[in-house]
């Protein structure tokens, strides 16, 4: 039974055509119904988001534009418009806009969950994240004491000229930074979720099949090989992708040149959908930008650049101590690193503005985590006088720097580089360093790797435990960062590629553990962790592609 | 459509279990939710909402109140629902659920009881349960606002004329059909004063 007409739920309004529904029709209706529902209500829910873009406002204009065409008559006036927003590309834009909104916001909840509910379901992960949250606070603040600098405050005159002066080539200043140190580490969030308990579960002293021979003691339901074949079955064995069929020894014939082609008419097309399915098998250098653009939904209209320039002159007027934490973690890590220390003046750039956007506030609905607030001084407690400190909600750590240094390579104008960071950030980065039981989140991909490891490997996996190495503490540091600053880049931009076709994080996982099968061998002779972490400090040389390949689909299992 | 929450005593949960209790080492399994409706005749149930802690399966058995001198039956209105996809891990273990007329296998029009039979057969869990249970009943219809006939059977004439104006409009919006309980919002006007209607200038 199709039906046409957006049906309603009990007590939802749908926009502006509200109906009652005739009770014969509801009782004959039943499952259908129930589902049916659930979709006006998703649609609502869309509908409610898309009101408040700029899409909507462009639409409109466009609307009231399209009434002086000829080819508008009054007596069809709906379809008309319709069939011209057809021709002229903005009904792809808003299919985009649309799906964009699906691929990023969970399905509405049950009415009767709170909003907590929808940020994390379950009770212990959201009091272990809180608790998590405390500790970083306190580090911050105890920080801010011991070295007598405010959390923010207005910068003078004459230093919001010098620095105006020197935006482009803030590198080049070397402030003292010897007393700050990074909030937190990769380390001391893993000992956090291997501390993860579960208050329901039977987590007995004595071994059992109850007890999880990996660190991570949550049972998440993580997927196995079958199903990740099934999942990632674009990667399988006869399909051409892009790090494996455009090698050298390859003729382009076979492979390269058709998905070149494929890939410039995708573009041409506009569509979002098209491009996520098209970039599972890898995207083309010479397209990747657009591409990514293309997925993300960012369209860059003057007005990205002006909120841009917006945010560049909030960093200019106010100080925040978390500015010189993130001068720390560039220093520390991009600076250093072989392939990003180019970069280093468009990292200071991007994470300055990031820290002040206030939109990025809005991931914290679906986002486990909760912005830290602040009080004005001397207005302790007092809810009027609470802010979000820093701006944005997110306090980097060591090695945040990271995220953003691999698009340095992609992006040339600083407000597009920094649209599509943020974009990846509320999409993907935010699951690594908080605790959720997401799928993406880092609890499963953890438990993912350490079972596929155990399932899959297990002579390997059992002595390394013997020796006191758990695999998860060589691996963990490579999944916090999405293996940015491990793999050579042209690598880790094929794995990122796989990360937004699948609009997902699992494949980290899975690199991770096909890793430890590739240097199984070498891993087996070792007597401790440090040889250990030798045998697997150096992945630059590895190729991404051949790894997940042979992991999922050639494996003898 | 709306719901009314019927207010009902849940009495606590009982563990089935086979054997000695003194002496079974395992944790059971299953567990029963009598739920009663003390001051409350027999209504018809819309919907049951509860808040699932580990649960994998749930049953459903009704008493019905039965017209003739026969005694009330229990019958099965939901047979092995299930909440959780894998009872051994975390997914839905948490989730809000909401139960409908729609999917129960009997009539639930003369409900007096009921008796939730919740199964979790993973040795996993310490313990399982449902919380924050909700039964609901049919809200009223419609608005309890008695509105002159006039104003929701507008004579044939007048119809018409409404619908002329509204497609002079220059935007050409389609009219809508003029829905009963918007006028609800209407304040009442004395009977036979005509309502001043913006849109249409009379």
């Amino acid at each position: 039974m199709k039906c046409h007409r957006p049906r309603v739920g009990p007590g939802r309004p749908f926009s502006s055509c509200w109906r009652p529904v005739p009770a014969a029709w509801r009782a004959r209706a039943g499952e259908m119904l129930q589902e049916e529902s659930d979709l006006s209500l998703l649609i609502a829910q869309i509908v409610q988001k898309l009101k408040g873009s700029n899409l909507y406002a462009q639409l409109e204009r466009q609307a009231w534009a399209s009434l002086q065409r000829p080819e508008i008559r009054l007596e069809s006036l709906k379809e008309d418009i319709k069939e011209f927003f057809k021709i002229s590309g903005w009904e792809k834009k808003l299919q985009n806009a649309v799906y964009s909104e699906l691929n990023v916001y969970p399905l509405p909840s049950h009415p009767a969950a709170p909003p907590e509910h929808l940020k994390e379901p379950l009770v212990y992960m959201r009091k272990a994240q809180g608790s998590w949250e405390k500790r970083i606070l306190k580090s911050l603040n105890s920080m801010c004491t011991e070295l007598s600098i405010p959390l923010a405050r207005k910068r003078p005159v004459g230093q919001q000229k010098e620095l105006l002066n020197k935006w482009n080539e803030m590198g080049t200043d070397e402030p003292d930074l010897s007393l700050f140190r990074p909030v937190y580490a990769p380390k001391d969030f893993l000992e956090v979720l291997i501390n993860l308990r579960n208050p329901n579960y039977e987590n007995g002293d004595s071994l059992s099949f109850r007890t999880h021979l990996g660190l991570i003691q949550v049972p998440l339901k993580v997927k196995d090989i079958p199903e990740l074949k099934e999942c990632f079955v674009e990667l399988g064995l006869n399909i051409g992708q892009l790090g494996i069929d455009d090698s050298t020894q390859v003729p382009p014939e076979f492979f390269e040149n058709e998905h070149v082609r494929i890939g410039q008419k995708v573009l041409a097309e506009q569509d979002s959908a098209a491009a996520q399915q098209y970039i599972r098998q890898g995207s083309p250098t010479a397209l990747r930008a657009e591409l990514w653009a293309l997925i993300l939904n960012i369209s860059s209209q003057p007005e990205d650049l002006l909120y841009y320039e917006q945010l560049k002159t909030n960093v200019i007027q106010h100080d925040l101590l978390v500015d010189s934490l993130i001068y720390k973690d560039v220093k520390l890590t991009a600076s250093n690193d072989d392939y990003y220390f180019v970069f280093e003046d468009y990292l200071y750039q991007v994470l300055l503005c990031f820290s002040r956007d206030t939109s990025v506030l809005g991931h914290f609905a679906y986002n486990s985590a909760s912005p830290p607030k602040s009080y004005i001084r001397g207005k302790l407690g007092l809810e009027e006088y609470a802010v979000f400190y820093p701006p944005n909600g997110v306090i980097p750590f060591h090695g945040f720097s990271m995220y953003v240094a691999p698009l340095c390579f992609l992006y040339h104008e600083p407000y597009k580089l920094y649209q599509t960071f943020r974009e990846m950030y509320v999409r993907f980065f935010f699951r690594l360093h908080s605790i959720s039981s997401h799928p993406s989140g880092i609890v499963s991909l953890c438990l993912l790797f350490e079972t596929l490891l155990q399932t899959y490997l297990p002579q390997l996996f059992y002595h390394l435990r013997e020796i006191g190495a758990q695999p998860l503490r060589i691996s963990f540091k490579w999944m916090v960062r999405a293996f940015s600053g491990y793999l050579a880049t042209d690598q880790l931009l094929l794995l990122w590629d796989r990360i937004l076709g699948y609009n997902s994080l699992e494949v980290l996982a899975v690199l991770a553990a096909a890793v430890f099968a590739f240097r199984a061998v070498n891993l087996m002779e070792v007597t401790s962790l440090a040889a250990a972490e030798a045998v697997l400090a150096d992945l630059s040389t590895l190729k991404v592609m051949p790894l997940l390949q042979i992991f999922l689909f050639a494996t003898v299992t | 459509m709306s719901r009314l929450s019927v207010p009902c005593h849940v009495k606590g949960a009982v563990a089935l279990q086979v054997g000695d209790m003194r002496t079974f080492q395992g944790r059971p399994g299953v567990v029963v939710i009598d739920v009663t409706f003390p001051s409350i005749e027999p209504f018809e149930l819309q919907e049951i909402t509860f808040k699932n802690y580990y649960t994998a399966f749930l049953t459903i058995r009704v008493r019905q109140h039965t017209s003739a001198h026969t005694p009330a039956k229990w019958m099965t209105c939901l047979r092995d629902c299930c909440l959780m996809p894998d009872p051994h891990s975390e997914d839905g273990a948490q989730e809000y659920v909401s139960l409908f007329k729609h999917q129960m296998l009997c009539d639930m029009t003369r409900v007096l009881e009921l008796r939730l039979i919740l199964r979790q057969p993973s040795p996993l869990w310490l313990s399982f349960t449902v919380e924050e249970l909700q039964i609901y009943q049919q809200g009223p219809k419609s608005p309890s606002v008695t509105f002159p006939k006039w104003l929701s059977h507008p004579m044939p004439c007048e119809q018409s004329a409404l619908l002329l104006e509204n497609s002079k409009g220059s935007t050409g919006e389609r009219p809508m059909a003029i829905d009963p309980s918007l006028w609800s919002r209407v304040s009442q006007t004395p009977a036979g004063y005509p309502l001043k209607c913006s849109r249409c200038g009379r």
